[in-house]
């Protein structure tokens, strides 16, 4: 059975689209068939992420306007080939989007595909409600402070109350909480919140908690999904959160300081 | 049974809001009515034919046989009128209301008031409520219970930042957090079982007498009847307690539970 999956925060720059990327590889290389949506109109990343930012043609308002088929505005992964993008227009801004226009489209990938990743932008205007409004599921990305944890908070009332879900009466929107940016050392000497301080606030557990690594913003300017990166504790924690997403049971890592131990000098840990 | 699961019910209950068209009578003469309401209608067709109205006769000096009502209801259907529910409580009321098959809605008036005035005297006498709270995203007009009381309005989540809730003519009962940013206001008492960190608002219609109680206390503001406090910082002796909220003299009083 297909799902849709809105990767939402509310704020800005807290790793929706990086987290939207690797999420995506993370259910295609797990044999998930998976279409991932840049609902960012006018402000295209996704692409860029994802490293196929060469290859656009046309976009999700393309395929909205009838320009083009559906098809024609895939682009499909080179190193999975179950994986397709659907890009923003960078061109048109978020008028551009109707509530019919986005459930027909994504109506149409809901065939094709098991998985279909709506990649938010920041807000709560036109582009992140529509990102949210047709979701089965939600991935609710949170920075450990205080206004990223607001943001999100107001982010999943708006779900648990105006989306699609809400409106017919059916099951709410299943949340998730993905933790990201996470420093362990900062949380530790209290400049930073905790993961229980965040699972307090908003009431969910995490289904993932990304630590905060120099992988990440390297693997993004080359438009590899850090997930791809099975070195990086990064690479490492998106893994496991797909586990989680997929319903298996998988300790949280990364939680605690790195000691810097006689075994990590040894082997050239970081 | 799996089977039906699987498809999903065909069909559910919800509560709904919808504003209402109240036909007030000032005078039981059914003739007159009628021709005033054929007027109306011809006059705002496109408003009227076919508007649903409730029907308010708390002005008249005793209640219309069912008989009578049951004629009235003929006519005010005949001039286009959609009659579908007659506004009263009390044991009369109800057995009017049964006669005439015609659902019973309960008066809009203030808690409190109710409790001292079982059997309904005129309700739309009632003065406004004083300090209307803000525009809610999610208001339950009351429903009448049996025995005249309103029940309250459960809210089973938590309630987010951004969220406002509003139970008008009475109790809120939230299930789960109140986050920042968020406001539960009610006429009557609000109950939060869970942290209440937003804003809380009871007897948001006047009644002096509306308390506010929740497990976890870190409110940032707390009105009770309009008395408000605002907690910039909480006191360190009531943060997180198990606390209830009340008027007293027109002070607001926090009073730890445990």
């Amino acid at each position: 059975m297909s799902e849709i999956i809105v990767v939402t925060s509310g704020k800005g720059g807290v790793g929706k689209t990086t987290s939207s990327a690797s999420l995506a590889v993370g259910f295609a290389r797990r044999g998930k068939k998976t279409a991932v949506v840049d609902f960012d109109i006018g402000l295209r990343n996704l692409d860029l992420i994802m490293g196929c930012e060469r290859r656009v043609v046309y976009d999700f308002v393309n395929v909205i306007n009838g320009d083009c088929a559906l098809k024609q505005a895939l682009i499909r992964d080179k190193r999975f080939d179950n994986l397709s993008v659907l890009a923003a227009s960078q061109t048109k801004d978020k008028d551009a989007l109707t509530q019919e226009g986005v459930e027909r489209v994504l109506n149409d990938l809901r065939q094709e595909f098991d998985i279909v990743l709506c990649d938010s932008p920041a807000g709560i205007e036109r582009g992140a409600f529509y990102a949210m409004y047709f979701a089965d599921r939600a991935v609710v990305v949170v920075n450990p402070e205080v206004s990223s944890v607001r943001d999100s908070d107001r982010v999943l009332g708006i779900m648990a109350s105006k989306s699609k879900r809400a409106e017919s009466g059916q099951a709410p929107i299943k949340e998730h909480l993905l933790l990201t940016r996470y420093s362990p050392e900062r949380v530790e000497r209290g400049e930073m919140m905790s993961v229980a301080d965040v699972e307090e606030i908003l009431g969910i557990k995490v289904i993932g908690v990304i630590p905060e690594a120099g992988e990440v913003l390297a693997a993004s300017n080359s438009g590899v999904p850090v997930i791809l990166d099975e070195a990086s504790d990064a690479g490492q924690a998106y893994e496991d959160a797909i586990a989680r997403l997929l319903g298996e049971e998988r300790p949280m890592r990364f939680l605690e300081p790195k000691k810097k131990g006689f075994f990590q000098r040894l082997f050239g840990g970081s | 049974m799996s089977a039906r699961r699987q498809e999903g019910n065909a069909s559910e209950l919800r509560s709904g809001q919808f504003n209402l068209m109240v036909l007030k009578i000032h005078r039981y003469a059914a003739d007159h009515i009628q021709a005033e309401m054929a007027d109306q209608v011809e006059s705002a067709p496109q408003l009227l034919r076919g508007a649903a109205v409730a029907l308010d006769l708390g002005a008249l000096e005793r209640l219309p046989s069912i008989e009578s009502l049951s004629d009235l209801l003929a006519r005010l259907r005949y001039v286009g009128l959609i009659p579908v529910g007659l506004i009263g409580q009390g044991l009369e009321w109800i057995e009017l209301a049964r006669g005439c098959r015609i659902p019973l809605l309960a008066p809009e008036r203030r808690r409190g008031r109710a409790e001292e005035t079982p059997v309904a005297p005129p309700a739309a006498e009632e003065p406004a409520a004083p300090t209307p709270p803000p525009a809610a995203e999610a208001e339950a007009p009351a429903v009448a219970a049996p025995g005249g009381l309103s029940s309250p309005l459960v809210i089973a989540g938590p309630v987010r930042s951004g969220q406002q809730i509003y139970a008008r003519g009475r109790d809120l009962i939230i299930h789960g957090t109140v986050s920042a940013g968020a406001e539960v206001a009610a006429d009557g008492c609000v109950h939060v079982y869970g942290r209440l960190s937003g804003k809380a608002l009871a007897g948001a219609g006047g009644d002096l007498r509306a308390r506010v109680y929740c497990l976890e206390f870190a409110a940032e503001l707390v009105s009770i009847a309009g008395n408000f406090r605002v907690f910039e910082s909480a006191p360190r002796d009531i943060v997180g307690k198990t606390v209830e909220m009340f008027l007293d003299e027109g002070r607001l009083q926090i009073r730890a539970l445990r």
